[in-house]
This record gives structure tokens, sequence and C-alpha cells, in this order.
């Protein structure tokens, strides 16, 4: 293990710890990608180094150990599976917090009946457009 | 022959899933027979091992360093066909509940079902890690699927603190195969008394960590009661009786393959110790029916991992009894929280009353149920805590024993807090609910009589667990000497 990769691996690490700590959540999913790939890279750095692992390259002991490389393709995959999950779940989440009842009071009428679902509204404002933007909005 | 039980028992609920998601107009009948055969499977694990022994499978033919071997023993077998009973159970009770009229809940609940047996038959620790993000992602979907439910707002919580957990997983998966060059549970295990004591201290309690955050242990299973809580009761008995298993049964994995020394253990059993009284002091404050017996869970992983603790013959196979009983009991008492909320809509304890004489049979199950939680004889919680406690005894472990003793107390107290919240002479919330008549009131009517099956059907095995209390005992026993047998292990999977 080279010193550089030492210091990307605490890099990651240190930094995906530090973001997981914070308390802006999309800020939290970054810190916990991040953790993700520092592990990831530490499983790689595990076996031997070499020739690509195919059977028409180099020697059978001049190959590099698939094996990690094998585990690590495994987690990357699962872990970006994990970071959409996580991302779309926010997005939601932020949606119910702001909903119904975490809304400011507005006033009684016809823009008070159940608000209409964001999640298909890709531009994320209300579809009237005519209420003023709750704070949650205003941050986006 | 018999180690073709361990894939049909992994990909079996899989291929239901899919079959779920082909004809989603047959859901209930595809979800059933998928439980079927999954607990088919299971029971035919537990009775191949109940004489000791184990089945092993190497996956593609690959001989065993290189390739994935399944391993099962006994104490899969009994943790296997448990789950699979509370799947049938789940499947049973999920009939016209809201939660069903989602298409994907059926599938999502056996692809967690997928993950969990993965987790209980594998013998190596990615494909360990594997499982564990199945049965997570699964777990998401069930959480994050009813917003209004509150589950989005308790999800990011679960979703990071086990995403976290996954993460250590990895490094420590990447620290064993530094180590060892390995990560299959009998090539890991051969290779274990030659590494660097400094380093397996760290892998062990990395791992220990790990499997403390998925078994819920306290401080590290605070995720549990929130995000129980916003599941659906239905599918709170499948969360209950099976996302906190796979961790307990990857600690007794743990304990048995990497041999942690003994101070490892020993903060492992006052950890179990603090949760077992720590989850029933949550309960007590809890004012919900299905918010108490989710905080309960965690008190009931304490007392298994206790067992764990012991690392001895006697210790793990009381653990594997009080598994049994834990999770047909406490899948039973979820379901008969389903059943009253299909009758009154509500959880809230204080609306409960007058339940005992509107709805004796729900009623009287939850008193069945929550006598064998408590402990009561002849109940199945009496015969595990009752082995659970001569191994402390054994063992000198007398904290043990007081905790076990004063966690009992609380958990009865919890229970007749409960009780009496159903006893009295309350309006029947049902019948302003029914009485508004329609398609809602005969799903209602429907959903309560499949969760009073269910959970009645669940109840009935775990009174077979206490009527068969001591072939079950014999059996786990050898289960567990199986499972400590890490020799055996290795020359069964290695050669």
């Amino acid at each position: 293990m080279t010193v550089a990769t030492m210091v990307t691996l605490a890099t990651l690490v240190g930094s995906g710890l530090w973001l997981l700590l914070d308390e802006d959540r999309p800020r939290t999913v970054l810190g916990a990608g991040l953790l993700g790939h520092g592990a990831v890279l530490l499983v790689t750095l595990q076996g031997r180094a070499g020739d690509a692992p195919l059977a028409d390259v180099g020697t059978t002991t001049s190959r590099a150990d698939a094996v990690p490389q094998a585990l690590a393709l495994t987690a990357i995959v699962i872990g970006l599976a994990m970071a959409a999950y996580l991302l779309a779940l926010l997005r939601a989440s932020e949606d119910a917090v702001s909903g119904p009842d975490g809304d400011a009071p507005t006033p009684a009428g016809p823009t008070a009946a159940p608000a209409p679902p964001r999640t298909d509204d890709p531009s994320g404002r209300p579809r009237d457009g005519g209420a003023t933007p709750t704070p949650t909005e205003v941050r986006r | 022959m018999t180690d073709l039980l361990l894939p049909l028992l992994v990909a079996g609920p899989a291929v239901g899933a899919g079959l779920t998601l082909l004809v989603p107009r047959r859901r209930t009948a595809v979800g059933t027979a998928t439980a079927l055969v999954v607990l088919a499977a299971a029971a035919g694990l537990l009775v191949t091992t109940a004489g000791g022994g184990r089945v092993v499978l190497l996956v593609g033919g690959l001989q065993a360093p290189l390739g994935i071997a399944l391993v099962g023993d006994t104490v899969a077998g009994i943790a296997a066909t448990v789950s699979a009973a509370v799947l049938l159970a789940v499947q049973v009770a999920l009939r016209g509940t809201p939660a069903d009229r989602w298409v994907g809940t059926r599938p999502t609940v056996l692809v967690l079902t997928t993950g969990v047996m993965l987790a209980f038959v594998t013998a190596d620790l990615f494909t360990l890690f594997v499982a564990f993000e199945i049965v997570l992602l699964a777990s998401y979907g069930l959480l994050t699927r009813d917003a209004d439910r509150g589950g989005i707002r308790a999800a990011p919580t679960y979703v990071l603190s086990n995403l976290v957990a996954s993460s250590v997983f990895l490094l420590a998966v990447a620290g064993v195969y530094g180590a060892t060059g390995h990560v299959g549970f009998a090539p890991v295990a051969e290779a274990w008394p030659t590494v660097d004591p400094t380093l397996r201290t760290v892998i062990v309690t990395a791992l220990g960590l790990v499997f403390a955050t998925k078994a819920a242990l306290l401080p590290l299973g605070v995720w549990l009661p929130a995000a129980y809580a916003a599941l659906p009761p239905v599918l709170g008995a499948a969360a209950a009786a099976l996302l906190t298993k796979v961790g307990v049964v990857a600690l007794i994995r743990l304990v048995t393959v990497l041999d942690p020394d003994p101070l490892a253990t020993d903060v492992l059993l006052v950890v179990a110790v603090v949760t077992m009284i720590g989850g029933v002091v949550v309960a007590l404050g809890e004012r919900s029916l299905h918010r108490v017996l989710s905080a309960h869970v965690i008190s009931q992983v304490g007392f298994m991992v206790v067992g764990v603790a012991l690392v001895d013959v006697v210790g793990l196979a009381a653990t594997m009894l009080y598994l049994a009983h834990h999770v047909l009991v406490k899948g039973a008492l979820l379901l008969v929280a389903a059943g009253v909320v299909a009758r009154t809509g509500t959880l809230a304890l204080r609306e409960l009353r007058g339940l005992q004489r509107s709805a004796p049979l729900l009623a009287g199950l939850f008193l069945l149920g929550a006598a064998a939680l408590a402990g009561l004889p002849p109940t199945s919680g009496f015969v595990a805590k009752v082995a659970l406690l001569r191994a402390s005894i054994g063992a000198d472990a007398w904290l043990a024993v007081a905790g076990m003793g004063s966690a009992s107390v609380l958990t009865l107290v919890s229970m007749v807090k409960v009780h009496t919240a159903l006893l009295g002479d309350g309006h029947d919330a049902r019948a302003s609910s029914r009485a508004t008549g329609g398609t809602a009131a005969t799903d209602g009517a429907r959903a309560e009589r499949g969760a009073t099956v269910a959970a009645a059907g669940l109840l009935a095995t775990a009174v077979g667990v206490s009527v068969f209390a001591g072939p079950l005992h014999d059996a786990a026993l050898r289960g567990a000497a199986t499972a400590l047998d890490t020799p055996g292990l290795i020359t069964e999977v290695l050669s």
C-alpha cells in the first residue's frame, strides 16, 4: 500500500464520517457514500497486485488477486443502489415534513385541500403557482 | 440430496417474489404457497440436522476456498423454521389489510425472507454482507411505502445507521481478507490462530459492533422503536420476528468462528444485560400497543445474546430455544395488534378499553402471548428462560441472572399494564368505524379474521415448543455443539 492510497483512504473515510455528522441531510448521504467508497478501496487494496486477472494475460503468479476485485465490484453496485435510494428517500421525507401537517398554516379555501403529490412534479413548486414557497423550497 | 434444501430456502422466496409480481391478482395464493414451500424446506433442514451435524453445499461445485459455501446446521434450522412460520402467518394475515393494496407488499416481504434465509445458511462473510443488504433494502421499501404513516420520517435514521454499519462491515471484511486471504468461515477459522492478536481484536470488535447494530443491542439499537412503529402492524410482525434475529445468528457465527477473547464476550454479556433491562424500560413508557411490543423486541434480543455471550453448548442451546419462542410469540402478538387495528382502527392503549368484552378472542390471544412473553409457566417463554437461567448459573454469570430476573418482572408489569388497558367498560371503537359499512368494513372484517387465524396458528406452534421442549432442547444442545465445533466445520467444508 503506497502512501498515496493510504492518504486517499484516510481522506475518504475521514471526510465521510465528518459529513455524516452534518445536520444537512444531503450532506449525510454524501458522507455515507464516501465512507462506503473508503471501505471499497480498502477491500480493493487487499490481495496481490499485478497483471489484469484475465486468462491470456501474464502468468498465474503475475496476475492480480481477482477476489477482492469481485468483492469490491459487488459492494460498489450495492452502494450505488443505496445512495440512489437514500436520495429518493430524502426527497420524499422533505415532502412529508413540509407536507400537510408540517406546512405553515395556509388560509382555508381551495388551496387548503389535500396538497397534490409533489413527487411527480419535477419543478418541485406548487402547481397552482400562487402560494408562497415554503422555507424548504427556498432552500432548494 | 438434503443439501438442495439450502438453495431452496434462499431461492424459494426470491422466485416466489417474482411470481407474485407476474400474477398480481393471485398474489395471496402465490405468496401463501411460497411461504409453505419455504416452511417445508426449513422444517426439512431442521429435521435433517436435529441429530447434530451439518448440511454443506458448495455453490456451483467450486471447491471450498474458491467458491461460496452454504452450511445448514441446527442453529440455521431452528431460526429458518420459526421465521418461515412467521412468513406464512404474515401472508395469511395480509389479506384485506390496507398494506396489501400495494402489489409490492407481498413480494417485498418475500425478498426480505430471501435475505434472512441467506444470512442464516451462509458460511461466508461477504455473502453475509450481501444478505444484510438484501434484508435492509427490502425493509426500507416496506418502511417507506406508506409516506403518511410517519415511516418516511423514521426512515432516514434507520437507513443511515444501517448504512454506516454496512460500511464498517465492509471494512472488517477487508481486514479479514487481508489477514487470512479468505472470507469463507471455514478457511478464515483455519487461518485465524496465525493472525496478529491486535488485528484480531480490531476485526472482532468491528464485526461485533455491526452485528450488535443489526440485532438492535443498546445503545446501537436506537433505530428500532421508531422504525417498527412506523410499519403497519402486520408488517411489523414480519420485521420484529425476522430482522433482529439475523443479527443474533450473525453474532452466534462470530463467537463460534472467530473465537473472540473472554474480555470481548464479557463486554457482550454486559451489553446484553443493559439491553434486556433498557428495552423493557422503554416499553413501560410507551402508550400504544405496537410501540410497547416493538420496544420489547430490544429487551428480548438482550436475553438471546446472553446465551451467545456465554459461548458454551448450554448457553447457545438456550439462545436457540429462546429465539424460537420469541419469533413465534412476538409475531403472534403483533398479529394480534394487526387484528386490533382492523377492528378498532387504533392502537392507542387509552382507546382500547373494553376490547376484552367486545373482542374476547383477540384479547384472549393477547393474554396468552403476553404470558409467554413474560415467561410465566407453562408457556414457551418459561421453558426458554429456565434454559437460559440454568446456562447462566452454570457459567457463574450472576450479572445475567440478576438482569434476567429484573427484566422478566418488568416485562410482566408491562404486559399487565397493557392487559389492564383492554379490560373494563369502554365503548367499542369498532362499532363506530365499522358502522360506515361498504367495502372498507368487509376488508376490515377479513383482515381481522386473517390476523386472528395467523396469530392463533403461531401461538399454537409456540405451545408446541413448550410441549416438545425436551426433544427440542436436546436438538438445540446437539446443534450448539455442532456450531461450536469449528474444526468440524473446517474439515467438512474444506475436504
